[in-house]
């Protein structure tokens, strides 16, 4: 309806339209604009009123938000003629911390409808008073009365500005494909929903009536699956959602669109909003996740301590139970606490999710301090509690070594992501905390479960081999992968860091190595070399901190794209997407076998695909936003966009050749 | 505890039910105001002077009217002013009493909220702003003073309109349900600093 008015206001306005009346207030002035310069008999005849104002001031829409009035119009008509309008066009925000106000700044032109009845006199006059209130910073109202008559005589027309403004802010009454108005059941915020075909910039929801949402909270837009959804603050009048509507607004590259929204008692409650997958879903990812994550090759050595641990205690089953309780503890905690700092990263506004430690140079070096550590740890003949905790007794008070190795575990297990971890944590992450917490809890559950349920069911343990010497050459053996996940550790860091500093952290490893070789020697006799040993090694673990570097120095610039405008993320041509970061090894695992497999690589070549990787290897919160707008709080993910403004398939985060292969015939 | 989260979240968002005794505030001539020691029903009226909708309400006589009605009823009259130094609205304390007394209003006390500190407590959004505590100093109503908001307010006669604050008060003193307890708050913004 209103876009055939803005047509036929296009078509006759820049030809005839001209003003016929004006009025002159002190901060604003108001002009009559008539569709032409006939009236017909028996027909609907656009009138159009524009209200300029001095630069900076605004006026208000029919919904002024939380202050203000809009403009009002009083007709006097002849006889059998009937005013209705104005029809109000979009507004803008116009906030006023901590207030906001819906208006227009500097001008609105306001479209009328004038009925005719089936006979016009040839000549006849419409009286107009109006009352509109200009503000900046101070309101002042203003107002003015005249006629105009008909036929016209004196006329100016509206500018192609003038017609732009009308355009771009005409609400249309097109339904919106898929429109559902969701109410939350946390009776907080409700959504609204709905497909659009292209990208969306910013969007907004103007509601025409006043108690139904909380005007200067922000309206939070998020792009899941085929549909966009727009979360909106509720006031506490939690009015009937049955009666919403009001304007919706939409920012795109292609200009603004605005649709009119009614509910019509469409409003669904959802259980749970946004995520693809539920809360309880969420948390058995997460036990299931944990679980797995033990066979990681990174976790896997230190785990096995825990069981030669049991094993050698088979024969005290009481002090399995208490280790294995102390064990999980421990790891819980350090779950725990991995929870919380990622809550005080995001309280702060910084995006992180699991893995963001290996962002960090300084928290990597720390770990290949500590998997070589490790590493010679396992091929000396050092005993763990003398190595941790400084007391060589074993028995009860090796508790506080179980506590510790519970704590290492996790540590040592935060380089790796285990199948279903990263769907878990991603929805853990965007919950609020008291949703967070749970699934940490059941990740690290599942993490605990295989050592909780050895330790409560000693006859298990007796399925296990019997002790002997074949342990110590095992636990020698251990060394190995140990070795190599510092190995590996190391290659990160070499994207992070120049030659200088990665030399330095060379040094630092030998440090490490000469602080076991120490530890390791016989005591002597002479209690002045014994204390010189001791001082020895106190100063190599001072010094070690040296080694230390402070901040990223990497030579050269990131050899993919880092840099994504969020706001646009899209692609023209069919395009498979890769998130990925050096320290994700399920990304590199993933990369060798089948991405970089020739048989892919020719697919997307011979079909015109174009191949992106955004690489995720030292923190960027352009990449972790589009994450998070996937559902995800780390790498990898996998998208394919087929390049006609459909939204992206997500591929799963464990590739095979052959899923690929038809997830990419599918384009 | 889900449920148990979203009935706390109910509670502490229902807006009429907020309470006002624990706050006090210093009045414009220096004397402290403690809202738990006023013993009657409080009614609250954000003002500014220089704002039209104001100047309307005081140049028909309507918001003296509402004034001397509430006092015939032994109701406290507090006007509050959340304009910043500097911004509109605003009146240096020592000229709030006569300024007010020079437009024909007489409130219990004036408090200078030059800080903005009882507005946003309150959630005052516009001037006038009308808030009625009963006497648990529960928040009662909230809004507007009268139904004259919107598009007809510049031509409404504001004497012939439903006031909303005599409404509320003859139900508070004849012990009936209060037939309304919030609406639109309509005029200009509070100028916050």
């Amino acid at each position: 309806m209103k876009l055939k008015f803005f047509i036929l206001i296009s078509l006759f306005f820049s030809l005839l339209a001209q003003a016929t009346l004006s009025i002159n207030d002190s901060h604003s002035r108001l002009n009559f604009y008539p569709e032409s310069n006939e009236i017909n008999a028996n027909s609907e005849n656009i009138l159009t009123i524009e209200i300029s104002m001095d630069k900076g001031w605004h006026t208000y829409w029919i919904n002024p938000g939380d202050s203000g009035d809009p403009a009002e119009f009083e007709w006097e008509l002849p006889e059998g003629f009937k005013m209705s309008g104005p029809i109000w066009p979009s507004p803008d925000k116009i906030p006023f911390p901590p207030l906001m106000t819906y208006g227009f700044d500097d001008q609105v032109i306001l479209p009328f409808i004038l009925k005719t009845p089936k006979i016009v006199p040839k000549q006849f006059e419409i009286g107009l008073k109006a009352n509109w209130l200009v503000c900046k910073e101070i309101c002042i109202p203003q107002s003015g009365s005249g006629k105009i008559k008909f036929p016209y005589q004196n006329v100016n027309s509206l500018s192609n500005d003038q017609l732009k403004e009308i355009k771009t802010r005409t609400v249309q009454k097109i339904n919106l494909k898929n429109f559902k108005v969701i109410s939350d059941n946390n009776f907080e915020v409700f959504n609204l929903s709905f497909d659009f075909p292209s990208n969306i910039y910013e969007s907004y929801f103007f509601p025409y009536e006043y108690g139904f949402i909380n005007y200067a909270e922000p309206q939070h837009l998020s792009k899941i699956n085929n549909s966009y959804n727009l979360e909106i603050k509720k006031t506490a009048d939690n009015k009937n959602l049955n009666l919403l509507s009001g304007v919706l607004s939409i920012k795109t590259q292609d200009g603004i669109f605005n649709y009119e929204i009614k509910s019509d008692s469409k409003v669904l409650v959802q259980e749970s909003n946004i995520n693809e997958i539920s809360f309880f879903t969420a948390l058995l990812f997460a036990l299931i996740g944990g679980l797995i994550l033990n066979l990681m090759p990174c976790v896997f050595p230190v785990l096995s301590l825990k069981i030669f641990n049991f094993i050698e205690k088979s024969d005290s089953p009481k002090e399995v139970k208490a280790h294995g309780l102390i064990f999980a503890s421990g790891a819980i905690l350090t779950f725990l606490l991995i929870c919380s700092v990622i809550l005080l990263f995001k309280y702060f506004g910084i995006q992180v999710g699991w893995g963001f430690q290996l962002q960090s140079p300084i928290f990597l070096t720390l770990l290949i301090f500590l998997f070589i550590f490790l590493s010679g740890f396992f091929i000396s003949s050092l005993n763990l509690n003398v190595a941790f905790t400084g007391n060589a007794v074993s028995g009860s008070s090796g508790y506080s070594s179980s506590f510790f190795t519970g704590f290492l575990a996790v540590i040592v297990a935060t380089p790796c992501t285990a199948p279903f971890m990263g769907s878990a944590l991603g929805l853990a992450l965007l919950q609020p905390s008291y949703q967070t917490y749970p699934i940490f809890l059941s990740l690290a559950l599942g993490f605990c479960l295989p050592y909780l349920v050895l330790s409560f069911n000693p006859r298990l343990i007796s399925f296990l081999p019997k002790p002997g010497p074949w342990m110590e050459n095992l636990k020698q053996f251990m060394a190995f992968p140990m070795g190599l996940t510092a190995i590996w550790l190391f290659w990160i860091l070499s994207a992070q860091l120049n030659r200088f500093d990665l030399s330095l952290v060379l040094v630092g490893s030998l440090v490490t190595i000469f602080i076991i070789w120490l530890s390791n020697l016989n005591k002597s006799e002479s209690q002045v070399l014994n204390k010189v040993k001791t001082l020895l090694i106190i100063s190599s673990i001072i010094s070690l901190t040296f080694f230390v570097p402070m901040s990223s120095s990497s030579e050269e610039s990131s050899k993919v794209e880092t840099i994504i405008d969020t706001n646009d993320f899209e692609f023209q041509n069919p395009t498979f997407v890769n998130f990925t970061a050096d320290w994700c090894i399920t990304c590199k695992v993933n990369e060798a076998r089948v991405l970089k497999s020739s048989t892919v690589l020719e697919y997307l070549d011979t079909n015109k695909i174009d191949y992106i990787v955004y690489d995720w290897t030292e923190r960027n919160e352009n990449i972790s936003a589009v994450l998070e707008s996937y559902g995800r709080s780390g790498v990898p993910l996998y998208l394919l966009f087929k390049g006609d403004g459909t939204d992206a398939i997500i591929l799963p985060e464990i590739l095979t050749e052959t899923m690929v292969l038809n997830a990419l015939r599918k384009l | 505890m889900k449920k148990l989260i979203v009935l706390l979240l109910l509670v502490s968002f229902n807006a009429s039910a907020f309470n006002i005794k624990d706050i006090n505030f210093i009045n414009s001539e220096g004397k402290k105001v403690d809202f738990s020691q006023i013993d009657s029903e409080i009614i609250f009226e954000w003002s500014n002077l220089e704002c039209p909708y104001v100047k309307r309400h005081y140049g028909s006589n309507n918001m003296q009217t509402t004034q001397k009605f509430a006092k015939s009823k032994n109701v406290i009259w507090i006007t509050v002013i959340s304009s910043a130094e500097g911004k509109q609205g605003y009146i240096p304390p020592s000229d709030a009493v006569n300024t007010f007394a020079s437009f024909g209003s007489f409130p219990d006390h004036i408090l200078v909220d030059k800080n903005g500190d009882l507005g946003k407590k309150f959630n005052a959004k516009t001037t006038p702003h009308i808030f009625i505590a009963d006497k648990n100093k529960d928040i009662v109503y909230q809004g507007a003073i009268d139904d004259a908001g919107g598009t007809k307010f510049w031509t409404t006669d504001l004497n012939q309109s439903t006031n909303f604050v005599k409404k509320v008060l003859n139900d508070i003193k004849s012990n009936k349900p209060l037939s309304v307890s919030k609406t639109r708050p309509y005029g200009c913004s509070v100028k916050y600093g």
